[in-house]
Parts: C-alpha cells; sequence; structure tokens
C-alpha cells in the first residue's frame, strides 16, 4: 500500500511539473556584440517606408529602401557569428505575447500566422563588408537589439534577394523601442 | 608475507574450483569487453562518419533524420552560388545533392535485405573524400556501387554483391559497378546510385539534402546564414557532425541496454564466484589458524587469498582475451542504418584487464575477511 502511494505521489509530481507553463525565454547570446557594428546604428530616426509586405513586391536589388518592424519571423531570428537578423512586418504577423492566450516561450516566432504570411511579411537584414560578405561578429545585444525589439533600417536591397526572399544590406538602423 | 608459491599451489588443490573460478571470471571478463568493444565500436563508426568541414542543408523540421527531409532539386545549385567560403577542387564546388532512400535490395539469388541507398553525383566523391572505389567503378545509370560492408548490414553474401552481379531495387534491374571502401564510416554500409535512379525509384522530385564542404569549419555560418536567409526554401542548417553526434545519442539506450545486460550477466558470474570463493576458503579455516598460529599474521594470511583469487582471475582474463580475440575481433555488427566492425583495442583490452584485477581482489575481500574473523582458538577448533 505504502510503495503504491509513493509510486502515485512521484506520478503526480511528474505529471503537475509537465503542466507547468513554458516561460518566455530569449536565445541569450554567447558572446557579447561586436563594437564594430556601432557605427551602423543611428540614435536618428530614420523615416519608415511601407510595411514589409508591401515593399517586397516592388524591391529591385539595387533599390534604397527603408523598412521598419519587428525583430521576428523565425524561432532563431540572430544568426550566429553573423551581422544578420529577421525583420517583421507587424501590420501583417502578430508575434504570440500580443494575443490573449500567450502560452509561447519564443513569441517572436509568430507560430500563429500562416506560413505564406510569414514569407511575404519578412525580410532578412544584413551588414556586408567592402568584399560583399556578411560581416562576422554578434550583432544581438548591440544597443539593446534583442528579438521583438522596434527597429526601422534603411539600406540597398542585395544582390541575391529574390521575390521570395527579400534581403537588405542595412547602411542605417534605429532602434526605437529595444 | 606468504610466498607466492603458496597461494599457487593452493589454486591447484581443487581443480573443479578452480575451473569454477577462472571459468566465471572469464565470462565476466569477456562480457565486459564485448559490452566495452561494441559500444566503442558503435560511437567511433557515428562520430568518424561526420567531416567538421562539411555542412548539410536539409528540410527545416527534419533535422533528426535526413532521409525525412524534402528540399528543392535546385537547391545545390542555389547554395553553389549564394554561399560563399565553399571549397572548390579543381574550379568544381564541393557541393553534393543527395537522397537518402531507405529500400530493400535483391540479389539474383534470391536473398533481399533493408539498406540505406544514397542517390548522388560524381560531386559526392568532393564531399565525402574519405570515400574510395576498390573495385570497379563509379555507378552509372542503372548501376549501384556498394559499400564494402553493404553486404553484412543487407544480410546477404558478399559474393552476391561483386561488381558486374545483378540486383534489384524497388523491382528495377541494377548492376554493381563497384565496391566502395569508406573507413570507419556508416557510408561503408551504403549503397550509392545515381541521383537521376533515384529520383524515379523513389518517386519523389525533390532531393533529401545538400552536402557543402566549406574551406574550413567556421564557414559553416556562411551556410547558417544562407538557411536563414532563405525563408522561402524553408531551410536548416547543420554540421555533418552533429548530426551524427545526434544519431549517436540517439543510440545511447541501445548502448546503456548492451550495458545492462552485460551487467545483469556479469552479476550472476559474480555471486556465483563469490559463492566457490566462500566455499573455498571456508573449508581452510583451519588450515589459515594454523598458519597464524605459527606466526604468519592475519593482514599476510589475507593478502595471500586475494593473491590466489587475483591470480585465478587473471587466468580467467587471460581466456576472456584470448575469445575475444577469436570471437569478436573483426566482426561486423549491423544496426539499422550501417554496419560497425568490432575491435579489440588496447582500451578493451586493458578495460578486460582492470575488470579481471578488480574482480580478484573485491571477489575474494568478503569471504577471506570472513574466513579471518574467528578468534585463533575458535579457528582451530572449527
Amino acid at each position: 500500500m505504502k510503495t503504491i502511494a509513493t509510486i502515485s505521489a512521484v506520478l503526480l509530481a511528474v505529471s503537475l511539473s509537465a503542466c507547468k507553463e513554458s516561460q518566455t525565454t530569449s536565445s541569450a547570446p554567447t558572446t557579447s556584440p561586436d563594437p564594430a557594428f556601432e557605427k551602423y546604428f543611428t540614435d536618428e530616426e530614420i523615416p519608415a517606408g511601407e510595411p514589409i509586405s508591401v515593399i517586397r513586391s516592388s524591391a529591385k536589388a539595387g533599390d534604397e529602401i527603408s523598412l521598419s518592424g519587428l525583430v521576428m519571423g523565425r524561432e532563431k531570428v540572430f544568426v550566429d557569428n553573423r551581422a544578420s537578423f529577421i525583420l517583421g512586418d507587424p501590420t501583417t504577423l502578430t508575434p504570440c505575447n500580443k494575443m490573449s492566450d500567450d502560452h509561447c516561450g519564443t513569441p517572436w516566432d509568430v507560430c500563429c500566422d500562416d506560413k505564406k504570411l510569414k514569407l511575404e511579411g519578412t525580410a532578412s537584414i544584413q551588414i556586408v563588408g567592402e568584399d560583399g560578405r556578411v560581416l562576422a561578429g554578434e550583432i544581438r545585444g548591440m544597443k539593446g537589439l534583442k528579438e521583438l525589439s522596434k527597429v526601422t533600417v534603411s539600406g540597398i536591397v542585395a544582390e541575391q534577394s529574390t521575390p521570395d526572399a527579400l534581403i537588405i544590406n542595412a547602411t542605417a538602423i534605429h532602434i526605437s523601442e529595444p | 608475507m606468504l610466498p607466492l608459491t603458496y597461494a599457487l599451489r593452493n589454486l591447484f588443490r581443487d581443480k573443479s574450483r578452480l575451473a569454477q573460478t577462472v571459468g566465471g571470471s572469464a565470462l565476466v571478463v569477456l562480457l565486459v569487453m564485448a559490452a566495452t568493444a561494441l559500444n566503442s565500436g558503435m560511437a567511433e563508426v557515428l562520430s568518424a562518419s561526420g567531416s567538421p568541414r562539411n555542412a548539410i542543408l536539409i528540410g527545416a523540421g527534419s533535422e533528426e533524420s535526413i532521409q525525412r527531409s524534402e528540399v528543392s532539386a535546385q537547391l545545390g545549385g542555389i547554395a553553389e552560388v549564394g554561399i560563399p567560403g565553399v571549397s572548390t577542387i579543381l574550379g568544381t564546388p564541393a557541393v553534393s545533392t543527395e537522397i537518402h532512400y531507405m529500400s530493400f535490395l535483391e540479389t539474383a539469388g534470391g536473398g533481399k535485405g533493408q539498406g540505406l541507398f544514397r542517390g548522388v553525383t560524381p560531386k559526392a566523391l568532393l564531399v565525402h573524400p574519405e570515400v574510395r572505389i576498390m573495385e570497379g567503378t563509379f555507378p552509372r545509370a542503372g548501376e549501384v556501387m556498394v559499400g564494402k560492408l553493404a553486404w553484412r548490414k543487407l544480410g546477404l553474401p558478399q559474393e552476391a554483391l561483386r561488381p558486374g552481379k545483378t540486383v534489384k531495387l524497388d523491382g528495377s534491374e541494377m548492376t554493381v559497378s563497384g565496391v566502395f571502401a569508406a573507413p570507419g564510416t556508416v557510408m561503408e554500409s551504403e549503397i550509392w546510385t545515381v541521383l537521376g535512379d533515384l529520383y524515379m525509384l523513389a518517386q519523389r522530385d525533390t532531393v533529401s539534402c545538400v552536402v557543402l564542404r566549406m574551406e574550413t569549419s567556421d564557414d559553416f555560418s556562411e551556410v547558417d546564414l544562407f538557411s536563414q536567409q532563405r525563408l522561402d526554401l524553408e531551410l536548416a542548417a547543420l554540421r555533418e557532425t552533429d548530426y551524427y553526434a545526434a544519431l549517436s545519442s540517439f543510440y545511447k539506450p541501445l548502448r546503456v541496454m548492451t550495458w545492462i545486460t552485460a551487467g545483469l550477466v556479469a552479476a550472476g558470474a559474480v555471486f556465483g564466484g563469490f559463492n566457490t570463493l566462500y566455499a573455498a576458503f571456508a573449508s581452510r579455516i583451519r588450515e589459515l589458524a594454523t598458519l597464524q598460529a605459527i606466526g604468519f599474521g592475519r593482514v599476510a594470511v589475507f593478502f595471500s587469498l586475494v593473491q590466489e583469487s587475483v591470480i585465478a582471475c587473471l587466468g580467467g582474463t587471460l581466456l576472456a582475451s584470448a575469445a575475444a580475440m577469436v570471437l569478436l575481433d573483426g566482426r561486423t555488427i549491423p544496426f539499422s542504418i550501417g554496419a560497425f566492425t568490432v575491435t579489440i583495442s588496447p582500451q578493451v583490452a586493458v578495460t578486460g584487464l582492470v575488470t579481471g584485477v578488480l574482480l580478484g581482489i573485491f571477489g575474494s575481500i568478503p569471504p577471506a575477511i570472513r574466513c579471518l574473523r574467528p578468534s585463533l582458538p575458535r579457528a582451530l577448533r572449527s
């Protein structure tokens, strides 16, 4: 009887621990941001252009554009050791923390939104060097840049950008809400 | 201290008990050596299968199994152009588009076995430089090239997979064009065929993955960046080493089971050995007391008993090592994604030796204490 009671207590404890709501976690950077990226960040406001989902259809390689959005769009929005992140369009995508029943540990992955909407409402922002390659180093944490930061970017549409995958070479980044 | 010859002489006083002790310890040592060799063999083949310079682009969500992954057939070309840092060999980028497909292979003799088929182009040799064609040629349409250990994985006679032999893959007749080696990797158990053939046989218009060989292992970040930026392609980038490390941890329960099984059988043998030693020492309580009475200390007698047990167990270890060399060394063991060769390496041999010594020491301590615990007058009268 005592054994059955002990086993029941253990099973109950295990099942209750499984019910615990997931905490909002952010993928903390393993290293600090590279100071070399600081020159690309500005405190001056950049006039926001059209929403990402609108500008995507008309943007061509070499065009100078500005975009505004939140750092969101997939579970991993920053690339390890490369100056690149995903910017999502808040007019079409809704991070899970803006929903009434938020149980998501990674709200920036906009997991509740349709795959097509995610594709249309996201752009990849990168900082490239003179050789055209994306600069190495961590950008997360620079001036408080993190998941769900509100950011405006001005830059040039990259050569490898396609109508399905909008890629911007950033020249200036302004964080309005870290 | 008692002379070593005393312990040696005592060993042969009861030959059946000696046989039991030696046999029991040999069984335990052999099981430990087998478990160590199997575990290290499987772990080594999986860790050696991935190159730190290789990156794999697979479908997002299929990170645990390449076979489940589906990516665009054009991905290889897109990746070649879009990813900097890809290694170039004689002007050709080391980018291999592959289909991984699990299916059955039938031989002309009626044999049938399940194996992993890899649809490749000749560029696969650029990203997997460990592959060496031992016999025959790289496959052309309607041909397959088999790994050196594929016959073992498929459970077929080795002769059935010689170059020139006819085999059937999903009902289609194909000819074995060659045999390749990729020492210490799971690829050695695979069957390679032309990518175009596998499109048709697997009835798919997508590929499983694209493998890229980078200039340096640090260039993996470029592949990761590409997979993050090309959201439309729904990709995930993995280091080849990480993929096989994940596979290795997938097989961990299997390896643990090997140890548990060996442990359970060994425990039976250890307790049997305990019984034998208890009986052997208990019958000599008076003799041991006499030794103390004529001046040998209790510690000296204790060490002599331990010595006796260690010598018997070392005899068992020798027997087990010989059995391991004859029965296990060089044997190929198939498992779900390939096959590995069991090797009685110096590490395995040392593990066996240490097990034998520990068994001799710890197996003799409780019976020796029990025999030496009674007071001298009581022991002499027993």
